[in-house]
């Protein structure tokens, strides 16, 4: 989660570990709902490269 | 691989499904279209290693000695049901939702040193409108998961930090008692947690965001008890959530 940007791992955060709805983050945040998706989805492809690249590190 | 025809309606949402973020009346019209949508189910399927790591991303926390000793005698009954049931007895149905809400065992308050004046400022429905709400949108914005008291099952509350400002935001908390109300407190260390102004109720829906007054500079931990409207100079009531912003 560190590696990705605040805004995105703030959302992921909300959600996943805080049980927020999309709706929700968006109205904590005061952000459109659709930037909170978005967000989402650009912290978990983000997240999921990195996993991507550390078991491709030998060792 | 193919899309939907209302693949770019919903094709936004995945994460937020992934993340058990889609509200409740979305949840079923996204599962709908992912039936129908071969792109989707390849990008979920594609995504399900970011979320299935994100439990080892979580701040180590330990849990309170009596809410571990609770803990472990789940899970050893648990060992011993499914022992007694077989090998297969333990494929559980996938669960929407997986959380980490470790709970507040309760919380000793100590006495006050100085009785500040408590301004008498009653915030409804949370204090964004009267206190200024802020954007904790920024770069160094975080999120800090609160120990809610476990007698209030269902509720989750969070403190959003940004610089030395924050914000508690929640949602499924009980109102407070008739003639009470949330006050929020700050922890500094010393003897007794200091008292802020910002006393709050639930909105009807059980949503709360308030913001903590003042700078988090110095701060152990910031706490919301139930204390009479007006607020106290001291902690009275019981503690209803604690987050630790370091």
């Amino acid at each position: 989660m560190e590696s990705l940007p605040p805004e995105q791992s703030h959302v992921i955060e909300l959600a996943y570990f805080g049980g927020f709805t999309h709706t929700e983050i968006a109205d904590i945040l005061e952000t459109p709902v659709g930037t909170v998706k978005g967000r989402m989805r650009l912290g978990l492809e983000k997240l999921r490269n990195s996993l991507r690249m550390l078991e491709m590190q030998p060792g | 691989m193919s899309a939907a025809p209302d693949h770019d309606r919903w094709a936004e949402s995945l994460g937020a499904w992934l993340l058990g973020a889609l509200p409740e009346d979305e949840v079923e019209g996204f599962r709908t279209h992912l039936e129908s949508c071969a792109d989707c189910r390849a990008d979920a399927e594609s995504l399900r290693v970011a979320v299935d790591a994100l439990p080892a991303s979580a701040p180590p926390m330990a849990p309170p000695p009596a809410l571990k000793g609770r803990l472990m005698a789940v899970v050893e009954r648990e060992a011993s049901l499914l022992e007694a049931a077989g090998p297969d007895a333990d494929r559980a149905k996938r669960s929407r939702r997986r959380r980490r809400f470790p709970h507040l065992a309760g919380l000793t308050l100590r006495p006050a040193l100085v009785l500040p004046l408590v301004l008498l400022l009653l915030v409804i429905g949370g204090g964004a409108a009267l206190l200024g709400r802020t954007a904790f949108d920024g770069q160094d914005a975080r999120t800090v998961v609160a120990r809610v008291n476990p007698e209030l099952k269902g509720s989750q509350a969070a403190l959003e930090v940004e610089g030395d400002r924050a914000r508690i935001v929640g949602k499924k908390l009980p109102p407070p008692p008739a003639g009470h109300v949330y006050q929020v407190w700050l922890d500094r260390g010393g003897q007794s947690p200091e008292p802020t102004a910002a006393l709050f109720s639930t909105r009807g829906d059980g949503t709360v965001s308030v913001d903590v007054p003042g700078s988090l500079d110095g701060v152990r931990a910031v706490m919301v008890t139930d204390e009479p409207i007006g607020g106290s100079p001291k902690p009275t009531g019981r503690t209803i959530l604690t987050a630790t912003p370091a």
